[in-house]
């Protein structure tokens, strides 16, 4: 009689702690799938960068560096775009602001390695440290001007 | 007797849930929406990825905790194989020691969840907190998983781990976390963190329906999975690498 | 960071499955080995036995009660461990672990023990007032009929639990191992005697155990243990541990014949990373010093045996251990890459340390020494007859 009663315990436990879309599409909570989709992005939605800065644009489109992306240089910038009275365009981790000087930021991509692709350009920076790259280069089209 | 009538009952309501489950199961094989495909020989190594994916996903900043990661293969002229992968770099490469004239070839190899259409994390889950959705991307559900670990064990390629206390997600400490291939950016067409910043291409982003780039980088030679020995069936296609790589 | 070596996945750094989890297939083997002990005598009418019979199974219950502990423990949400219970994923090798642990527990270990002890629970239910005398009240579960026909049915009904037991037993254990065994990415676990190996082990610790309690327990209440037990305990201990050792043999044999890929990281991981508990604890001071022991002892036949045979024992247990250890802690400092290792430093204190380890370990003995007091497993020695 103490099994029968525990059997039904456990099954009527079951119906009450089951989370109520568990197993309507396979072996999980279904809710959880909307929820992971529903998650906030913060980087790069449509940003619209070039609704405003329209000179970059205008480098950028012809120059090398034509294929990379602005989150690659600037960062994430979710807030600058939403609001770019109130926000400024510094990203702490993805942005030359985020490095000690122009030179380690431009290394960061274009630093001599043996294990990077013969064709990629890369650097052995000959003039001192202090040096700015953009003294000769425009990064938005680094070769062309 | 009354125990043996429990005991037939609970044999039948086994077999009866058992089937139940079987049932279920089967349901949940539809086709593939998306491909991950990584050319490593555009990849420099710099380690964008790696930031805007912690910053994309709340990954905790600590250099044991990734959900994707690039890792430096180098093989030198005396046959041994050299891997290295500092703070999973975050923080890009430096040469360091290696010379170059002892070194035969090298190159970065930027990891992931291969989202397995055969997942041997969701096989071993015991309770259904982490699953393949219907588009064939494996997701952990963070308000199910009760943290046992098991997964991790599972996953050949280390693709996981337990969501430490430091994190800023407070509701996903103590679960198992991983590369959801942007779950939330994906399914809104947006493309993964990773492949939004990366600046060569090497990581690119396949939507399989009417996906321009899809023919080509099938009819590409020596595409390779990772450890394709165990069954796993992984979704992230890669090329140029050795058959060393694992 | 310390203690790397050479490449492991980042991911990798930390181990997942930490000392508790040695310590969870340690105690269901203890279980599963006590268990197989009693059915031994049941099963296969090993008479000498008799002594250690009930105590056998009073020990398997105390150790089952503790059995979930270290897992619950281990849980980063040890709230939603029910979950288990409820949602079981027919794929995975751990969701059987709450109905094949109730099933044990309740089908079999339980009313074994409710039957084989019936008769007595009736007479003390009359013999005792007061507290004690309501416990064994509630423990007749109502049924107060001792008639030579209901003890007749109460031993036969004893007789069959203990043939399913004994399959439960063994799957108890063997499932234990299959955890661990089915894990492909590690090659460490990954093979299909693991858990045969498993099995074989807990019953040679669960031989050791009741060996130990039962000369302990002995001193304890001031009686000399019976020679005769003791020592066809000790044969028998000896017996599976050839067994054991051969399977291990067998394993290993084939992994180092075979040498797939990364047989040189097994190799180190074996002579190096677990040199301690591998080769000197599991095999050598857990393995074959105990066997020594126990084979020289059957020769020379001491005045000393009971004493060696313990001794034999306690090695056993230490070794079965390390063989856990091994298992659980080696197989995660061995990284999935292939080409280095990860490291673990128990903690002392805090969760998932060696206190809480060690607490885990004693509660078993508490439980025991309470199931002992409400239930003297020592009366058999008289007052059964089989």
């Amino acid at each position: 009689m103490l099994y029968f009663a525990g059997v039904i315990i456990f099954f009527a436990l079951r119906v009450v702690l089951v989370p109520p879309t568990f197993g309507e599409i396979g072996w999980y909570r279904a809710e959880s799938v909307g929820e992971i989709a529903g998650l906030q992005t913060k980087i790069g939605e449509e940003f619209r960068c070039f609704d405003c800065h329209i000179t970059e644009y205008a480098e950028w489109s012809v120059g090398e560096h034509r294929n990379v992306s602005c989150e690659s240089c600037h960062g994430l910038l979710k807030l600058h775009a939403e609001n770019p009275e109130k926000y400024k365009g510094y990203d702490e981790f993805l942005s030359p602001e985020a490095f000690n000087s122009t030179i380690d930021f431009c290394l960061s991509c274009h630093g001599e390695s043996i294990s990077k692709p013969e064709h990629f350009p890369q650097i052995s920076v000959k003039h001192s440290k202090s040096w700015d790259c953009l003294n000769c280069h425009n990064p938005h089209n680094p070769v062309g001007s | 007797m009354k125990r043996r009538r429990f005991l037939l009952s609970v044999l039948g309501l086994g077999f009866a849930a058992a089937g139940l489950q079987l049932k279920v199961s089967s349901v949940s094989a539809a086709s593939p929406k998306f491909l991950f495909f990584v050319d490593v020989t555009k990849c420099i190594g710099c380690g964008r990825c790696v930031v805007a994916c912690k910053i994309e996903n709340d990954v905790p900043m600590e250099p044991i905790f990734f959900r994707t990661w690039v890792e430096r293969y180098t093989w030198l002229r005396d046959g041994e194989i050299k891997v290295v992968s500092p703070n999973g770099g975050f923080n890009g490469f430096e040469d360091g020691s290696i010379e170059a004239i002892e070194v035969e070839k090298s190159y970065f190899v930027p990891k992931l969840c291969n989202q397995c259409d055969e997942p041997p994390c969701v096989q071993v889950c015991p309770v259904g907190a982490t699953y393949k959705t219907e588009d064939g991307v494996v997701l952990v559900d963070e308000k199910y998983c009760l943290g046992c670990r098991y997964c991790i064990q599972a996953c050949p390629y280390g693709a996981r781990y337990i969501y430490p206390s430091s994190g800023p997600r407070k509701s996903r400490v103590g679960t198992a976390d991983k590369c959801t291939w942007c779950y939330h950016r994906i399914t809104k067409g947006l493309e993964p963190a990773c492949v939004k910043v990366c600046p060569t291409g090497a990581r690119q982003f396949v939507f399989v329906s009417g996906d321009q780039r899809l023919r080509r980088i099938k009819g590409l030679k020596g595409l390779k999975t990772l450890k394709p020995e165990m069954g796993t069936k992984p979704k992230v296609l890669y090329f140029g690498i050795d058959s060393e790589v694992r | 960071m310390s203690g790397f070596e050479g490449f492991i996945y980042p991911n990798e750094a930390e181990i997942y499955w930490s000392v508790l989890i040695a310590v969870y297939p340690y105690i269901t083997g203890l279980v599963a080995g006590a268990f197989i002990v009693a059915s031994l005598l049941r099963v296969f009418n090993v008479a000498k036995l008799k002594p250690v019979y009930r105590l056998s199974l009073l020990t398997a219950l105390a150790f089952l009660l503790t059995a979930p502990l270290p897992l619950i423990a281990h849980l980063s949400h040890p709230e939603r461990a029910f979950e288990i219970m409820f949602t079981p994923h027919s794929s995975s090798a751990m969701a059987g672990f709450g109905f094949i642990y109730a099933w044990y527990l309740l089908v079999v270990l339980l009313l074994e023990i409710y039957y084989d002890y019936r008769k007595d629970i009736v007479e003390w239910a009359s013999k005792f007032k007061s507290v004690k005398g309501t416990i064994y009240r509630v423990l007749t579960l109502g049924d107060r009929d001792i008639s030579d026909q209901a003890v007749k049915k109460d031993e036969k009904v004893v007789f069959w639990i203990t043939v399913i037991g004994l399959p439960s037993a063994a799957f108890l254990h063997g499932y234990v191992g299959f955890i661990f065994g089915s894990v492909k990415a590690n090659p460490w676990w990954s093979s299909p005697l693991t858990p045969i190996i498993f099995l074989f082990s807990a019953m040679v610790s669960g031989i050791a155990l009741v060996l130990m309690i039962y000369v302990f327990g002995s001193k304890l209440r001031r009686q000399k243990p019976d020679v005769a037990c003791v020592s066809t305990l000790a044969s028998y201990l000896l017996y599976s541990y050839i067994l054991d050792l051969s399977l291990e043999f067998v394993e290993f044999t084939h992994i180092f014949y075979a040498a797939e890929e990364g047989i040189e990281l097994i190799a180190k991981l074996m002579m190096d990373k677990l040199f301690l508990t591998f080769v000197v604890i599991q095999i050598i001071v857990g393995a074959l010093l105990p066997i020594i022991l126990i084979v020289l002892t059957k020769l020379i036949k001491p005045k000393v045996q009971i004493l060696l045979y313990t001794l034999a024992s306690i090695l056993t247990l230490i070794g079965v251990f390390a063989m856990r250890w091994n298992v659980v802690i080696g197989g995660q400092i061995l990284s999935k890459t292939l080409r280095g290792f990860s490291n673990y430093s128990m903690p002392l204190f805090g969760p998932e340390s060696l206190v809480l380890a060690l607490a885990i370990l004693a509660l078993p003995f508490l439980i025991l020494y309470v199931l002992v007091w409400v239930l003297p497993p020592w009366a058999a020695e008289k007052a059964e007859t089989f």
